[in-house]
């Protein structure tokens, strides 16, 4: 009996709670993920299998999480069916990441190159991205496989195609920064900046996609065209 | 119209967009349609884009939006974005010529949003 990323084990009083219920496996709740202290303490408190799921996308500590999963069981889910429009938590969440890639940065994914340092936890990974094309799959699981990935981390994640379409974060350019910084961060963002000025070094945005002229440009770059131009129209 | 002119209009459209909203605004669709109806047009789908910026930029949109429509020779009736009911989100942008069955639920409506999806940004009543 395998407990769910969705049972939100992120404490080991959780984790005894499910493994007491006869849990062989505990998919540990991913917004803890980089709380390692946590992540100790739930691997001392039971005995059961522990998996990590390494490439979700969510927002970290993402305020839809519940209400977002919770609708799509009535929208996927057996007959009937709600009548709904538009999943307004996919447009927000894209909206929010589109508008801060910071908050990208901040989610709990864990790279490649930094599932050894997790090996003290466990030796289980859990690759999302499972209604993806199987070429997706692959390349995820080789990555994985070989803990290396020279490319884009949008690649591996699993969120919307959309940010994809829109980023280019190089995977190897966050080298060292599990271990260096998030491993013991605090998570008070306001007062520490690490992961905004990281965000303005690696988050790149593809412009004229589709075309010959796609290329790359830093994600600050939007901004300062924007300034540009209107500061051109006399707007400043 | 041609699939590159099509992917040009998209690419040159979304930076547009950039510049003027001070965001990367990802037009993740652009597409043209025609409908059982008789209505035809373009709708682009927007990703990151905000009422609030449809607020304040609206007369620099719509230059912006005339000067696609004009590119992809289409006359639109009306041009709006479509809204997810009840957020600040946009949706898409459209730009549709109306065939004469959806011109009247077009004219009937009032105000900028005549209904909770839809936010006008240009109509052209008949005469």
């Amino acid at each position: 009996m395998v407990v769910s990323v969705l049972a939100f084990v992120d404490s080991p009083q959780k984790a005894e709670f499910y493994e007491e219920l006869g849990a062989d496996s505990i998919v540990i709740d991913s917004n803890v993920n980089r709380h390692f202290d946590v992540l100790y303490a739930i691997r001392d408190s039971v005995d059961c299998e522990l998996k990590l799921l390494v490439n979700e996308g969510c927002l970290y500590r993402c305020p839809f999480r519940y209400a977002h999963f919770n609708f799509f069981s009535h929208a996927f889910g057996p007959e009937p069916r709600p009548n709904v429009l538009d999943d307004y938590y996919y447009y927000k969440c894209l909206e929010l990441r589109i508008e801060n890639p910071e908050l990208i940065i901040k989610s709990p994914w864990i790279r490649p190159e930094d599932i050894k340092l997790y090996r003290e936890i466990t030796d289980v990974y859990k690759i999302g991205g499972r209604t993806h094309f199987v070429e997706w799959i692959l390349n995820c699981v080789d990555a994985y496989h070989n803990e290396s990935y020279d490319g884009n981390l949008m690649d591996l994640l699993d969120c919307p195609k959309d940010l994809k379409d829109l980023f280019y974060i190089s995977n190897k350019s966050l080298d060292g920064v599990l271990e260096k910084q998030w491993k013991n961060c605090r998570k008070v963002c306001n007062k520490c900046g690490y992961c905004r000025t990281l965000t303005k070094k690696v988050a790149q945005v593809y412009t004229r996609g589709g075309t010959e002229l796609e290329t790359l440009v830093p994600w600050e770059t939007v901004k300062h065209d924007h300034i540009t131009t209107f500061k051109k129209q006399g707007g400043i | 119209m041609t699939t590159s002119q099509l992917l040009k209009n998209r690419a040159e459209f979304e930076e547009k967009l950039r510049k003027l909203i001070g965001r990367p605004i990802l037009l993740i669709e652009l597409d043209m349609f025609a409908l059982p109806c008789g209505c035809a047009g373009i709708t682009a789908n927007t990703r990151g884009l905000e009422v609030d910026d449809l607020e304040v930029f609206e007369p620099q949109l719509l230059l912006h939006l005339k000067e696609m429509a004009s590119n992809l020779e289409v006359k639109p009736t009306v041009t709006f974005a479509r809204l997810v009911p009840g957020s600040s989100i946009v949706a898409s942008l459209n730009w549709r010529t109306l065939c004469g069955r959806c011109y009247p639920e077009f004219a009937r409506g009032e105000g900028k949003t005549p209904r909770p999806d839809l936010y006008m940004l240009q109509f052209e009543r008949r005469k």
